[in-house]
């Protein structure tokens, strides 16, 4: 349970207050990197560096708000960080072709966490980080426009791209689970 | 079958998105944990090459003071007591004299077991060496009796032979401590010595001296290692990946903190010449690697980054020489130094065998010389 004596540990850089902030918030930490990472590993590594973040401004961190809140935008943060660069180098790829229309409500309720995961880490680094700032992580397009330096019309093509390979991605899923 | 909104899509998304229960892993704390440690050893190590460099200005700065200032009064005052404890009655007035009190702050003397030692004095006070060795000769008995019992006078005479016949002719000058700033090119690669990419390194340092031709220097440098390598040259994770890498191309930002001895070979009062060794420290800042994957592997260039992860301690052998040549204003030296850096450990993210060469253009500063 997160308390003021844990934060103060924390603060003073008390490697047990340290490690048991991590233990109670590791799973909440990895659930956001892993929609930004495109492997577990590059998840926890990006985990891991916001946690470093974490104790490092520890501090700066005030009681009355939602230590969730605050630990989520650094974790959001950290992995823009660390695609950043990749991201403004990688080339927007062209416009997928008309799909069928299939009844994707469907398909979503089946489909189980650990699936929807890896689905988001096919994505490219572009397209994952746009789609997961917008639609789970509430930016809007100019946020994510400054946040990645690129622009809003980037930003916008990058979302509908995203929507369209999921979705793509996700009858695929499907007409395998049927097919079997 | 309707198909979903873009906003019904992201919602359903966002919600089972959110359902993952992930559990603590042991395994990722202590990954997180040698993080932790690196970063505490950087703090340290920075923190302490802060003090170190301050240190080093403090105790320069205390010594040239130090040197400039005249022996104060007590000091005086108790070689007076020592001398006056020493004397024969019979020439107790005149030991109250200048000229008696002057030989004895000079510090010429000292009595160890009935034995007359001759202490080397700076440059400065030779000159009163020679007023007292004149006026020693003018008064010869008073002289003699001023010296402890046992003391011969043709000890007394050496004395003044050694001390107006060696010491004045070949005044000893303080080596002055000195300060540099330097700027050069640096070349970097993992399979030759020297040469390779350009990037550029400047840097401040302080050199400290410990006799007439040994100094210790230090400093703090920075520079953009710019280099290429082989997938061979790398650690990587998945050593299979080295077969798919056709080459990697990096770019870091390096903060260097030397610590180095340096060995004055020779020169004269404008020219002088030293050789310098030692080990540095590396503290990479960031690191930016490309990594070029070969056409068979059909796969995209890779990019990664990394941010104060890699601290190398001592871990550098630090090679130069200097050549060092003094402007019309004394204070002010202009200097070259090639050199060359080869690592004892593997440098950055991916270990690399990165070896340093270039050439630096010096100017130093001497703090406690005058023009």
């Amino acid at each position: 349970m997160l308390n003021a004596s844990l934060i103060e540990g924390c603060i003073r850089k008390d490697r047990k207050s340290q490690k048991e902030l991590y233990k109670l918030y590791y799973g909440y930490a990895l659930r956001i990197c892993l929609r930004y990472a495109k492997n577990k590993d590059e998840a926890v590594e990006v985990v891991n560096d916001g946690f470093m973040k974490v104790f490092m401004t520890m501090e700066r961190y005030q009681m009355e708000r939602s230590f969730n809140s605050w630990l989520s935008t650094i974790m959001v943060n950290t992995a823009i960080d660390h695609y950043r660069k990749q991201i403004k180098q990688l080339e927007m790829e062209e416009l997928n072709e008309q799909h069928q229309v299939e009844d994707r409500e469907h398909i979503l309720s089946n489909i189980n966490y650990e699936d929807l995961i890896k689905l988001v880490q096919k994505l490219s680094h572009a397209y994952r980080t746009v789609f997961n700032l917008f639609a789970i992580d509430g930016y809007t397009h100019e946020e994510i426009a400054e946040l990645l330096q690129i622009s809003v019309g980037s930003s916008k093509s990058n979302l509908f791209k995203a929507r369209e390979n999921l979705k793509k991605m996700l009858i695929e899923v499907h007409n395998v689970t049927n097919h079997y | 079958m309707e198909e979903l909104s873009d906003k019904d899509f992201d919602q359903i998304f966002k919600n089972k998105i959110k359902e993952g229960n992930l559990e603590y892993e042991e395994e990722s704390w202590l990954k997180l944990e040698k993080k932790l440690r690196t970063r505490d050893r950087f703090v340290f190590f920075r923190n302490a090459s802060i003090i170190l460099l301050f240190l080093s200005v403090g105790i320069g700065i205390y010594v040239v003071s130090e040197k400039k200032e005249p022996v104060g009064k007590i000091k005086l005052a108790k070689r007076v007591e020592k001398l006056k404890s020493a004397k024969t009655n019979s020439i107790g007035d005149s030991i109250a004299k200048p000229e008696r009190v002057d030989l004895n702050h000079l510090g010429l003397l000292k009595t160890v077991e009935n034995k007359v030692i001759v202490k080397p004095r700076p440059a400065v006070d030779y000159a009163i060496v020679i007023d007292s060795a004149k006026k020693i000769a003018q008064y010869p008995v008073t002289f003699e009796d001023s010296l402890p019992r046992g003391v011969q006078k043709q000890q007394a005479d050496e004395l003044i032979l050694t001390s107006s016949s060696n010491d004045i002719n070949t005044p000893r000058k303080a080596k002055p401590i000195t300060l540099s700033i330097h700027i050069g090119p640096d070349f970097n690669a993992t399979n030759r010595v020297i040469g390779g990419k350009s990037g550029i390194a400047l840097g401040l340092g302080i050199s400290v001296p410990l006799s007439r031709t040994l100094s210790i220097q230090t400093g703090l440098n920075y520079g953009v290692k710019n280099y290429n390598a082989e997938g061979y040259d790398y650690a990587f994770n998945n050593p299979n990946t080295v077969y798919s890498i056709a080459s990697i191309e990096a770019a870091c930002k390096v903060v260097e903190i030397p610590l180095r001895i340096a060995y004055l070979i020779g020169g004269n009062h404008r020219n002088t010449f030293g050789v310098n060794a030692g080990l540095a420290s590396y503290i990479m800042l960031k690191e930016k690697y490309r990594f070029i994957y070969t056409p068979q592997s059909g796969r995209k260039d890779r990019f990664l980054e990394e941010r104060n992860t890699n601290q190398h301690y001592l871990s550098v052998i630090d090679l130069s020489a200097t050549y060092n040549l003094k402007l019309k204003n004394k204070k002010f030296a202009v200097g070259i130094e090639p050199y060359l850096k080869i690592p004892l450990s593997g440098i950055g993210e991916g270990s690399v065998p990165l070896k340093s060469s270039g050439i630096s253009l010096k100017l130093n500063y001497e703090l406690n010389k005058k023009k």
